[in-house]
């Protein structure tokens, strides 16, 4: 694989040491707060109206992304790119500039790219849309750029009393991050409305983020462009967020629909992304809105009407997950021997992704005490046990990415570094405390492992 | 732990999670380093005229077979692998107790239920070291889907030592996921291929 790797890295640098395909390929828009950027690394920075005005495509080719893209062409390497700079610099790593320009929506694009001019539009290959922040959730580690149930939550109680001023509005407009009212006429989507018939034929993959996708309008739409016109792009790859915690009509709405994308061939592959970081209480209390018996029901049912489909769990793992992880991979495994078939896009139909949280940095697991850390390798060591290969007698089990995320994640809890653990438990028990008065609920009856911390820092 | 040739056991969690164990004791059979493996068995007699392995430690063969009843020992010198016939027998639903031990650059002792059985001089021929040390425990010469599902060994006890002592056990008491928990607690399960 790092031979694929070095010869990219080798085209790549042909053309100039800072050239990188995602600037061109890629593309994340959150059209609720008018921000968009091609790769995670760089901040996102704001789309002008005047430009979407006259040209729908700045939706991605903004002035500002031209200026960068001009950057690499002449050899140079943007500052906002400069993570990937550090990998380079510092080590002998690939920097994500290979690994993203390496991917299947960019690779056969670095010839046209090479020999494009700076200031031409490009329509990217891989699309990652939020149409709006409406959501029903108010996950304790989201916020008001992708829950308007968090904007309710703010408006009303203000920002929560952390050192970091947690879900502040006026932090939130200082950036120039405030979400678009879902009552207001949105310019950043009427833009992408008009951009889309041009966009949609040149797609690899198109991914429908939030707030809760399955609460926009536009996500039906966008569905059903895509079911009456899939013979200009039957190779798209399709993937849809959703937290699973909306009305059963409107899944069932989602599941009818992805039937025929499915079964007609509209599409070449699908996948479903979720997320849940716990179990039971614990899981509804970080993840406000979850009805977690439900969330199951719901993906039980997209499993089995959705022979072909995989569902993808994107776990935010943080301090709030590690009591009961454990049980947690105990139930991805039932899922996964229940619903296992070799029909499925993807090897197994349910996967669990585990990230850590880094922000809010009072829910990071760093500010747990080092007894609870080792509830990370437990679990950890209980997904290797229940990991399989092509080898294995049993064909289902966890993948090596899922169990090695998850020994990652212990890995860094208890990694030294600079993280000021004192400061963040502090202000994870005024975090806390202000959660319950707002919330109407009660951390130590749910997380009795962590009351006495609680306590000693409240 | 009941065997058969259709699904033998492998000792090799690397090949599951690659990286997730710094120090797989698989890796620590090696023709440089101490080491002892003790194993105990039933051998069934359920196809007697066909190679058995009991386990064998590859890509160099270290191990211990049975054909026709008759012992068969594998020592995977650094150069090639020697495949020696011994006039040693086995009787079927016996349980048989076998140690190897080594002691790099000097001797390998291969004991008997309890009774030394032979010594191999490592002085000037010592055990090969390579780069990726499996286990095997149940093959028979290819791991292959048509092969018998009879039963033909019973493991009762597979324990690795080295210097530091004991790093993986199994009694087979303890299985999840068609994997024998180490009772070690290291992680170096053995897992059933098919």
């Amino acid at each position: 694989m790092s031979v694929i790797y070095k010869d990219v890295k080798n085209q790549l640098d042909k053309k100039g040491c800072g050239f990188c395909l995602a600037k061109w390929t890629q593309v994340t828009i959150h059209l609720g707060t008018g921000l968009t950027h091609s790769c995670h690394h760089p901040i996102q920075h704001k789309i002008p109206l005047t430009e979407i005005k006259r040209n729908p495509s700045a939706l991605h080719n903004t002035l500002y992304k031209k200026r960068r893209r001009k950057e690499m062409l002449d050899g140079k390497r943007p500052k906002e790119c400069d993570y990937c700079w550090n990998v380079e610099d510092n080590s002998n790593s690939f920097s994500d500039r290979v690994f993203k320009s390496a991917e299947p929506w960019s690779l056969d694009q670095m010839e046209t790219i090479k020999s494009s001019s700076w200031n031409e539009d490009y329509n990217p290959r891989y699309v990652e849309v939020s149409f709006s922040n409406t959501c029903n959730f108010k996950c304790a580690y989201c916020g008001p750029q992708y829950s308007s149930k968090w904007v309710e939550e703010i408006e009303k109680h203000g920002e929560y009393p952390t050192t970091t001023r947690f879900n502040s509005i006026e932090l939130l407009k200082q950036r120039n991050e405030m979400p678009f009212k879902h009552s207001e006429d949105n310019p950043y989507v009427e833009a992408f409305w008009k951009w889309w018939p041009d966009l949609y034929p040149d797609l690899h993959t198109f991914r429908i983020t939030g707030g809760e996708p399955l609460l926009s309008p536009n996500t039906f739409k966008v569905l059903e462009y895509i079911q009456k016109h899939h013979k200009q792009n039957p190779n798209l790859s399709l993937a849809i967020n959703t937290n699973l915690g909306v009305p059963k009509k409107l899944i069932d709405r989602m599941i009818d629909i992805c039937k025929d994308l499915v079964n007609n061939n509209k599409v070449r592959e699908l996948i479903i992304f979720t997320s849940v970081e716990a179990v039971g209480k614990q899981a509804e209390y970080v993840r406000t809105g979850l009805d977690y018996k439900q969330f199951w029901n719901n993906i039980d049912n997209i499993l089995t009407e959705l022979p072909k489909v995989t569902v993808n769990i994107m776990a935010a793992f943080n301090a709030l997950s590690v009591f009961t992880y454990n049980e947690l991979i105990d139930k991805v495994i039932e899922f996964k021997k229940k619903h296992h078939n070799n029909e499925r896009y993807w090897y197994t139909p349910l996967q669990l992704d585990t990230a850590y949280v880094r922000w809010p940095p009072h829910l990071n697991v760093k500010i747990l005490p080092d007894e609870h850390k080792e509830y990370i390798l437990t679990a950890a060591k209980k997904a290797l046990h229940y990991g399989s290969n092509q080898m294995s007698s049993l064909p289902y089990g966890f993948t090596d990415v899922e169990i090695q995320k998850i020994k990652r994640t212990y890995d860094y809890a208890i990694g030294k570094d600079n993280f000021d653990v004192e400061k963040y438990r502090k202000d994870f028990c005024k975090f806390i405390e202000e959660y319950d008065k707002r919330r109407d609920t009660k951390f130590e009856e749910i997380f009795p492992e962590l009351a006495d911390m609680y306590y000693e820092y409240k | 732990m009941n065997i058969s040739r259709r699904n033998p056991w492998a000792l090799w969690p690397d090949s599951i999670c690659p990286s997730f164990l710094d120090n797989p004791a698989v890796d620590r059979l090696q023709g440089d380093q101490y080491w002892k493996i003790d194993i105990e068995f039933e051998y069934t007699g359920f196809a007697p005229d066909k190679q058995k392995d009991i386990f064998c430690v590859v890509p160099k063969y270290t191990g211990l077979s049975i054909f026709e009843k008759r012992i068969f020992v594998g020592i995977g010198y650094h150069d090639e692998d020697d495949w020696i016939g011994t006039d040693e027998f086995v009787e079927p639903n016996t349980v048989e107790k076998f140690s190897y031990e080594h002691f790099p650059n000097d001797k390998l002792l291969i004991v008997r239920n309890g009774s030394m059985l032979f010594e191999y001089d490592l002085i000037n021929r010592p055990l090969a070291v390579v780069d990726v040390p499996i286990v095997f425990i149940g093959t028979d010469k290819h791991i292959v889907s048509d092969q018998p599902e009879d039963i033909d060994i019973k493991v009762h006890l597979f324990k690795i030592t080295v210097e530091e002592g004991v790093i993986c056990e199994h009694d087979f008491k303890e299985l999840v996921h068609n994997k024998s928990i180490d009772k070690t607690g290291n992680c170096n399960f053995l897992y059933q291929l098919g």
